[in-house]
């Protein structure tokens, strides 16, 4: 899936600043989601991703900064653009009182594109048929549904908030098969936002990380892993304080290790930490969900002593 | 063939990484013969359900070290010699590496020097008759 | 559309449903509670106070419920932006629930209105005829509880704390119902109802089609929304009068004459404590415990009016509506007996079809017409009177009816009419049934009192002449307004001669009335002059001040002017009103008008300073000023709740409060700054990834 140079991002966010009354919701988010990527959007609850969601598509209004999709401003979308987008929204929300095939029906009689062989397959995959009643679905058979109805128009841009909440791990997986199967023609684009790492690192080009509004990282799910690294320094006896340096996210100290996660890692840092003379330096390979839970957890030192803490 | 296998999501090892490994243990255990074509990246990607790309860059990154070759509008093959494209110096620090693995896990286990020879023998010889029985077919 | 019409006629069908089943009961229930002992209001059947209770109150409650219903539960977190997200503009979609909004409504109102109709107008369910124009009120109240349904959806529509704009557009209803409730006319009341409907239509539609901010809404809807909220606070401060008035002593003196039963005028003054002073006409007390005491009402004449003009009407309508279009009294009158026991038959005056009906009370079907030529059975083709609307007695045996120049009596105890001889020259003015009470409380009498162009002839009930008393005064052009009193035992009569109906209320207030005893041959004995007693306005209490205060120019001075031109094209109330205002109550108008211009104009600067303190644009800040000046406080509390106010916070550089949707802080020029760098940041550029 290639990139033509300069072809214009599907979703454009430029200085984007959000206020709930005095309240700082997002703050200076300038983000483009090439055509064709997957783009993975995390952070940790509350910290701003639905609320740029609903700005970028339209639902609400940004205090200061722009947003565009397929270069038209959120403000002003004109109705036949949303038939381009799919938008699935946290909840999985659907009319109880309508069937699975009503919904289809009122579903499709919206968007000229619907395709039925769609809307059908996924409604086999995830095991619906056309007489059950939607307020009798469960949490995955409502997520499926729900992804039907959005699948089914062939959306250029596939908008998915929380996409996985409440599901169980086959409707999970079934999720990130259709997400892959949607990528099967290279103009369409996914903009999710999810908790569950291992999912992201499986389906995401790239990742948005959003914490306290701030935007922290827009790579590579590579780069990110690369880019934070843990340490564990071990120590003949007490592991002295670690160092304060910008890129220390946290540390953790035992009788004998000082164990630090540091994102960036520069010359200069190494240094330092070999200022520390510690008996060894090991590196330690980090999972993408260790790594994401250090780079939005809190910072600071963790100590655990053993001795003379311990209750007795 | 079905080169499908149990991805391990939550691990420290990137998925693309675990793909290769995946496939290069296939090729030393003679599952994938050589001058084989592997399946296209999007099938590949589909059965294991993970972004096409991190599938391309594993065969890339397979492609680069002289594992695979690509043939260009056909396909990706496992090549027919492989050819070396590592240095003296990289195939001997792999070589360590590797060595490395093996004599920590040894020793925590309490084996001699001697008995590990006879395990490294006996392995070498399976593994070479059950190439020689898959290149036969 | 079709789609949306679809999901919407499904998804509330249930709740129309029930609502119409509720609203059914209530009206049906409504229709057969008769309150005998109601003498505010007796209306009959469709517009039996009860019945106008479960109108009133339930069209309102099942409009707001379905407004309500359609918005809210689709409003759960992303539910809404689900909805929003279609390949259709946001007008389609209101406009859709909008369709079936109204829809649902109209069928769990008008159906069980309908119902009710059928049952009133089908003879035998009721002991009352059917008019057709009985339907009116509930019509009305029909088109209110469809304000009540687009008050609910702009309240459920419109994002603002829940203490403000939206709590008042349902104030705004409530506004409407005070109005249409106390309207005199169906076209007006329907009138406004369509007029607020259409207003809480637009503002909702505007706060569908915004994200919240009021500057980007169509202009339309920015001025349906002002009115919306406008009107609210109109309906608050209607509200807040009402409760606080009702706690209110009423602090009036008022003077009338009176007249004892021997005969003598006076003048009675009573305090708002309920004491009264007495006084003769030369203002001298009179302590007589008859008079001032608990039962002082047994010790005094009553006068009842025989007529209210004679000769030339000057074009005066007679007051028709005294009774309002929500009062059945206004198109049947129920013939009031003072039987001890019911008779077989209710009997009931029909004004615009001019004659009796009469229903069984055992079967409620009707058995007989009552017309000029007499009793007739049900069936008959009656013979309307030539009488004017409104002026037959209904109360009494027996009821007098003006047939053009006769005046026919019926005895509906005994189903008998017969008619009163007249005299040569034929008009008669007025006929009255007058009763009285014997100075020795021996019982009580009644006297028929008939007025023509020179004289009253008095009757007793059965027709028979007992006197005729000439008029002695000659101006009865001026002076038609005749009124009748008995002396006990008929000893003798009183006669007033007061200002015909026809002469202004301004002018009236300055003309003395003539009062003469006259003997049972009519010559006068004694002759009194009633000169106008002194006017005393109510005092202003605080509550009046304030809310007069409060009025908006706009519609104050409109009114005024409203009522002028009323005037001058020949409609009298107005012209009335608009000479009130300007000659009598010169002073209070004057007053009134300083008044509202200073308040209006300080709320205006108010309004300005904060606009610009804001940072609203020139432009903006004088057209909000304006808006305040035109609608006084009420005008500021709306430009307060409905403007876009912009949210500040300090300006990192300059610390002042700095608007934060606005690039540049007006102070100091400052953009924001970008937020601190952590170190932690994670940004690649984008690479180009080949696909094999």
């Amino acid at each position: 899936m290639s990139e033509q140079p300069g072809a214009s991002p599907v979703i454009e966010i430029d200085h984007l600043t959000k206020y709930y009354g005095t309240r700082k919701i997002v703050s200076d988010i300038s983000l483009k989601i090439p055509r064709g990527t997957i783009y993975g959007f995390l952070g940790r609850n509350g910290m701003g991703k639905t609320t740029t969601i609903r700005i970028f598509l339209g639902f609400e209004d940004p205090t200061r900064g722009t947003a565009r999709v397929f270069g038209l401003d959120s403000r002003s979308f004109p109705p036949e653009a949303r038939a381009r987008i799919g938008y699935l929204p946290e909840g999985h929300h659907v009319y109880g009182w309508m069937t699975v095939k009503e919904c289809g029906q009122f579903q499709a009689s919206y968007f000229p594109a619907w395709n039925q062989d769609i809307f059908e397959t996924v409604l086999t995959h995830f095991r619906l048929t056309s007489k059950m009643k939607a307020g009798h679905l469960s949490r995955g058979q409502r997520a499926g549904l729900c992804l039907a109805l959005t699948l089914a128009p062939e959306p250029e841009l596939l908008v998915l908030d929380d996409p996985a909440l409440g599901l169980d791990p086959v409707a999970r997986r079934s999720l990130l098969q259709s997400m892959l199967y949607v990528t099967r023609k290279a103009d369409r684009t996914i903009f999710f936002s999810s908790h569950l790492l291992s999912d992201v690192e499986r389906v995401a080009d790239r990742i948005a990380v959003l914490d306290d509004g701030v935007l922290q990282a827009d790579c590579t799910v590579e780069t990110f892993r690369r880019q934070i690294r843990h340490f564990v320094l071990k120590f003949d006896n007490t592991p002295p304080a670690a160092p304060n340096f910008p890129g220390l996210l946290e540390s953790f100290r035992t009788d004998r290790e000082l164990a630090l996660t540091v994102v960036n890692v520069t010359p200069e840092i190494e240094n330092r930490l070999e200022a520390l003379a510690p008996v060894s330096i090991e590196p330690v390979d980090l999972t993408l969900e260790d790594a994401f839970i250090s780079y939005v957890g809190e910072r600071g030192e963790k100590t655990f002593f053993m001795n003379g803490k311990e209750a007795k | 063939m079905s080169l499908v296998f149990s991805l391990s999501p939550a691990s420290d090892i990137p998925i693309y990484r675990q793909i290769i490994q995946h496939i290069r243990r296939a090729v030393v255990q003679g599952q994938l013969d050589l001058g084989e074509q592997l399946p296209a990246v999007r099938v590949l990607a589909e059965a294991l359900v993970v972004n096409p790309n991190t599938v391309a860059r594993a065969y890339q990154e397979l492609i680069r070290d002289g594992l695979l070759e690509s043939r260009s509008g056909i396909g990706v093959f496992v090549a027919e010699k492989m050819r070396q494209v590592f240095s003296e110096d990289e195939r001997g620090r792999r070589m360590a590496h590797a060595v490395e693995q093996l004599l920590y896990e040894a020793l925590l286990l309490d084996f001699s020097l001697p008995e590990v020879r006879t395990y490294l023998e006996n392995q070498w010889r399976t593994l070479q008759t059950q190439l020689t029985n898959r290149r036969k077919k | 559309m079709k789609a949306m019409l679809w999901k919407e006629l499904r998804e509330n069908f249930k709740w129309a449903l029930l609502a119409m089943i509720g609203l059914g009961l209530a009206e049906i229930y409504g229709l057969n509670y008769y309150d005998p002992f109601n003498y505010n209001n007796r209306g009959l059947t469709l517009c039996n106070p009860t019945f106008l209770m479960a109108t009133s109150f339930g069209c309102a409650i099942v409009g707001l419920l379905l407004g309500f219903l359609q918005i809210l539960p689709e409003q759960r977190r992303d539910q809404w932006a689900a909805l929003l997200h279609r390949p259709v503009s946001r007008d389609t979609i209101f406009r859709g629930k909008v369709v079936a909004g109204l829809g649902l409504y109209l069928v769990a109102t008008v159906v069980p209105f309908l119902i009710c109709v059928w049952l009133a107008a089908t003879p035998g369910h009721f002991l009352a005829p059917f008019i057709p124009s009985m339907v009116l009120p509930g019509v009305a109240d029909i088109g209110t509880g469809m304000v009540y349904y687009f008050a609910a959806l702009l309240v459920a529509l419109h994002r603002s704390s829940w203490f403000g704009a939206r709590t008042l557009a349902l104030f705004a209803a409530v506004y409407l119902s005070f109005f249409v409730t106390s309207a005199s006319y169906f076209s007006p009341a329907l009138a406004a109802a369509v007029l607020m409907a259409l207003v809480l239509f637009t503002a909702a539609w505007g706060a569908m089609r915004s994200n919240g901010p009021f500057h980007v809404r169509p202009w339309l809807a920015k001025v349906a929304l002002l009115a919306a909220v406008f009107y609210g606070l109109c309906g608050l401060g209607q509200v807040a009068h009402m409760l606080l008035k009702s706690n209110q002593q009423e602090d009036y003196t008022g003077s009338q004459y009176r007249i004892t039963s021997d005969g003598q005028p006076v003048i009675s003054t009573v305090n708002n404590d309920l004491t009264s002073k007495v006084t003769d006409l030369a203002g001298n007390i009179i302590n007589d415990e008859r008079y001032t005491g608990p039962r002082s009402y047994e010790n005094f004449l009553f006068l009842n009016e025989v007529c209210y003009l004679i000769g030339d009407s000057h074009g005066y309508d007679p007051v028709s509506l005294y009774y309002q279009y929500r009062q059945s009294e206004r198109i049947v009158e129920e013939v009031q007996l003072n039987s001890l026991f019911p008779l077989p038959v209710s009997w009931f005056y029909l004004p615009e079809k001019k004659y009796f009906v009469g229903l069984s009370r055992l079967n409620k079907q009707p058995v007989g017409i009552a017309d000029t030529a007499g009793f007739k059975p049900a069936l008959a083709s009656p013979v309307p009177f030539a009488a004017p609307d409104g002026f037959v007695n209904t109360y009494g045996v027996p009821c007098l009816v003006r047939n053009g120049d006769t005046v026919l009596a019926f005895d509906f105890e005994h189903d008998q009419m017969f008619q009163l001889p007249s005299v040569d020259e034929g008009k008669v003015y007025g006929a009255q049934l007058i009763s009285y009470r014997n100075k020795d409380s021996s019982g009580e009498g009644q006297v028929i009192a008939l007025a023509f162009a020179h004289e009253l002839r008095v009757y007793d009930p059965k027709g028979n002449p007992l006197a005729t008393l000439s008029y002695h005064h000659d101006d009865t052009d001026h002076y038609g307004t005749i009124e009748l009193g008995v002396l006990g035992n008929q000893a003798g009569y009183l006669v007033e001669y007061e200002p015909s109906a026809w002469i202004g209320w301004g002018e009236r207030n300055k003309m003395t009335s003539y009062l003469e005893e006259v003997d049972a041959q009519g010559n006068v004995l004694h002759s009194y002059d009633l000169p106008p007693l002194p006017f005393e306005m109510t005092p202003r209490s605080w509550i009046d001040y304030i809310f007069d205060s409060t009025r908006s120019p706009a519609l104050w001075f409109g009114n005024l002017a409203y009522q002028k031109v009323g005037g001058q094209m020949g409609d009298k109330n107005l012209a009335d009103k608009d000479e009130a205002a300007f000659h009598e109550g010169w002073e209070n108008t004057k007053e009134i008008a300083t008044r509202l211009i200073l308040y209006s104009l300080f709320f205006a600067v108010i309004a300005l300073v904060w606009s610009r303190r804001m940072n609203f644009s020139w432009g903006r800040a004088w057209a909000w000023a304006g808006f305040v000046l035109a609608f006084n406080l009420a005008g500021l509390i709306t430009f307060r709740l409905v403007a876009d106010w912009p949210v500040r916070v300090r300006c990192p550089q300059c610390s002042q409060k700095r608007p934060v949707e606005e690039e540049r802080c007006p102070h100091c020029g400052a953009g924001w700054p970008a937020p601190a760098s952590r170190g932690t940041e994670i940004l690649d550029k984008k690479e180009e990834v080949a696909a094999v």
